[in-house]
């Protein structure tokens, strides 16, 4: 019996939803590889400024898990980025002429020991993992409890392949993997090897791509509506996670470059994504590639003004100040473009409709980039509830986040939650507090806790 | 680096915030004063209104300065709620006093879900029957008829704010509906046993104390069960009332005050069955 989900359906009106054809994107002349992307990541660099690389040449190294981060394309190591702690933070790498036309050649890529695989219906586990592992594809692994990258020397309980996206102006999965049936199903068939649990393919009610019956990949409809289609509710309902219940998830974009690899031989490091929001002239999805800059991918997109450029949803994406510097994100699957100037009408109008907004919920007139950290304390309206579509009794939790009671937050079952699960708390809350950021701290100090 | 610096999600908010919704919930109150006032329209209400904001603002600015955060403007509808269960003749001084007594005892510890387990303007209500008994004489008079004209307008008038604050999301319509439900079934009860004639002169309290204390979001509880079971007792509870006590009606506000504090001790009970649950291994849900 399925858990019950409670969510009432939140529109977000807001304009600039992509329309559902892929064009090709603007090719970048640069791309990056940000260690954000990979929470409790402690990479080792092993490559220098100035350093020519191939497309899967090693970059960094986990020194705790020993997970492999490789090149997303061809070219050469321009700058690495480090925070004030010295942790490097972003590897930005130039593009070569072949890269950037689109016609890569041999010796642009870095050719994998462990391939060719043999053949896969008789692969083992282990071969596809050293395959994924040596590749930098093993990235596209994340662990519920924690969310970070998969720890390959672990087990999973089940393993979830998300083919569906139903954050706010996101692409179509269908659209995204038309014309691939056979990468998506040498991608499903490897990946279900990596678990001795059970393998759930997640899509959209009414998606018609879908894996082929026979590789023991079970496929599970879920609404179309947000949040149904974050991988954390899909969790929840079929298979819930707990420090001793590893679930491991990755999207469907990796699984068709899982199986692109193995077919090939060749690291696929393309990915469509949305160019989406009231600040782009035409919202539509472009072929673009993994860790691509998006000054460069939007060059020639935006209205004039002031914007912010977005990786990821509105909900839950990431920008940042100087957008020079602003890459694609590892899982991220549109570019969203936000003004950064507050909408129009006289002050006295914008003033006597804040003052009503409460009577107009569901019809935000305004949707702000304004931000205020200066929480009192958190609102129990019940709003919560209403857009928290877990069974876990969420203003419990979210007080108990508040409060930094992490013992609590465990008890409640906040384990098997991520940013994005309480990302539409965070929306409708009235004192405007980030509960994602203060989830990922509390999941810090629990992950801490539990290493000790 | 600066030029790294994150800016962090939602990137868009709900245009709700909270000095909004203080707004929305005094124009909800709105119709309930007026009719208030045109019932008995006593010049010393606007001293008691001044005395009684300063009062719960200045303790509230008190709380903020020692727990170092903002000042938060809710003291203000509190304090509304109070003026509007005072009698016009209460001393200015021990409105003051009980005021800032309620906001004293009923605010808890900054950051905790359950920030007010007892409503303010009830606290303030229960230490003015407690220490100055006196001051809340019954004020109603009039014929009959006329107090049920009254009563009616004031039924409508919460009934309008009712609307109003459901509209906004400002009340959880659970607890409203078991509020409802609870209420009309003691009133049955109370009809079979006690007969109708306790009943006119009671109507606008109730439908105050269902619409803006009862199913006040920061007091109620927060899990669906127990908003079902506090709705529900507390429906019942406030339509025998009038039946069993007919003689002490200030009493009755006591008596919320109790299903106030009532609260959090069934939503602890359904999140200590919740971690219960989790405890044992996950159902798992193939099929």
């Amino acid at each position: 019996m399925a858990l019950p989900i409670r969510t009432k359906r939140l529109d977000i009106p807001i304009p600039g939803v992509p329309a559902q054809t892929v064009s090709e994107g603007k090719p970048p002349a640069h791309v990056a590889l940000l260690t954000r992307d990979y929470w409790k990541m402690q990479p080792v660099l092993q490559v220098e400024a100035g350093d020519a690389v191939k497309r899967g040449t090693l970059l960094f190294k986990d020194g705790q898990s020993g997970v492999l981060y490789t090149a997303p394309g061809a070219g050469t190591v321009v700058k690495i980025h480090h925070d004030p702690s010295g942790m490097p933070i972003a590897l930005v790498i130039e593009l070569n002429a072949r890269e950037q036309a689109g016609t890569p050649e041999e010796r642009d890529f870095q050719p994998f020991h462990s391939f060719p695989l043999r053949d896969l219906a008789l692969c083992t586990g282990r071969d596809i993992k050293a395959l994924l592992l040596e590749s930098g594809l093993w990235t596209a692994l994340r662990t519920r409890p924690f969310g970070h990258v998969a720890d390959p020397r672990i087990e999973s309980f089940a393993l979830f392949i998300n083919a569906m996206d139903t954050e706010p102006l996101a692409p179509s999965m269908d659209v995204v993997a038309a014309d691939r049936a056979e990468d998506l199903s040498i991608g499903a068939l490897a990946v279900s090897k990596l678990t001795n649990g059970y393998v759930f393919y997640c899509k959209a009610a009414g998606a018609r791509i879908i894996p082929p019956p026979n590789i023991g990949v079970m496929v599970r409809d879920f609404p179309g509506t947000h949040p149904h289609g974050t991988v954390g509710v899909q969790i929840h309902q079929l298979e819930p996670a707990g420090r001793t219940r590893p679930i491991w998830h990755l999207g469907v974009q990796d699984v068709l470059a899982i199986g692109a690899l193995i077919r090939t031989g060749r690291l696929d490091v393309s990915r469509i994504v949305a160019l989406s929001g009231p600040g782009m002239v035409q919202p539509r999805l472009i072929r673009t590639r993994l860790g691509a800059s998006l000054a460069e991918i939007t060059t020639g997109e935006l209205h004039p003004g002031l914007h912010r450029i977005i990786s990821g949803s509105i909900l839950n994406g990431r920008a940042v100040i100087g957008g020079d510097e602003a890459y694609l994100g590892r899982y991220h699957q549109q570019v969203c473009v936000l003004p950064e100037t507050p909408g129009p009408g006289s002050m006295l109008r914008r003033g006597m409709m804040s003052m009503l907004s409460p009577f107009r919920r569901g019809k935000p007139w305004e949707l702000s980039t304004g931000h205020s950290l200066n929480a009192l304390t958190i609102l129990p309206l019940g709003w919560y509830e209403q857009v928290f579509p877990l069974a876990i009794p969420v203003t419990h939790l979210l007080s108990a986040l508040q409060r930094r009671d992490y013992a609590e937050v465990e008890a409640l079952g906040g384990l098997e939650l991520d940013e994005e699960d309480v990302a539409l708390c965070s929306y409708v809350c009235p004192e405007n507090i980030d509960f994602g950021r203060l989830l990922r701290e509390a999941l810090t100090a629990l992950q801490g806790g539990s290493a000790s | 680096m600066s030029g790294l610096q994150l800016i962090y999600p939602p990137h868009v908010r709900d245009g709700v915030l909270r000095s909004r919704v203080l707004i929305a919930e005094c124009l909800a109150l709105a119709p309930f004063a007026v009719v208030a006032l045109a019932f008995d329209p006593a010049p010393r209400i606007a001293s008691i209104l001044g005395v009684i904001l300063v009062a719960a603002g200045a303790v509230e600015g008190l709380f903020a300065v020692v727990q170092k955060r903002r000042w938060d403007p809710r003291c203000i509808f509190s304090g509304l709620l109070f003026v509007s269960m005072l009698s016009p003749s209460v001393p200015l001084g021990q409105a003051a006093v009980c005021m800032a007594l309620g906001t004293v005892v009923s605010k808890k510890r900054f950051g905790s879900a359950r920030l007010n387990c007892l409503h303010p303007a009830l606290t303030a209500y229960a230490a003015l029957i407690c220490f100055f008994p006196a001051s809340q004489a019954g004020v109603r008079t009039g014929t009959v008829e006329e107090l049920i004209v009254w009563e009616g307008a004031f039924a409508v008038a919460a009934g309008l704010g009712a609307m109003g604050l459901l509209r906004a999301g400002l009340r959880n319509g659970r607890i409203m509906a078991a509020l409802f439900i609870g209420f009309l079934g003691g009133m049955i009860a109370s009809f079979v046993f006690a007969g109708f004639d306790v009943w006119p002169d009671r109507i606008a309290g109730l439908c105050f104390a269902g619409v803006f204390l009862m199913a006040d979001p920061y007091t109620g509880p927060f899990t669906r069960p127990s908003q079902w079971i506090f709705g529900l007792g507390t429906g019942i509870l406030m339509a025998i009332f009038p039946a069993a006590m007919p003689a002490s009606p200030e009493v009755f506000f006591l008596l919320l005050l109790l299903c106030n504090a009532l609260a959090p001790v069934m939503d602890d009970y359904v999140v200590a069955r919740h971690k219960e649950q989790l405890k044992l291994p996950p159902q798992r849900s193939l099929v």
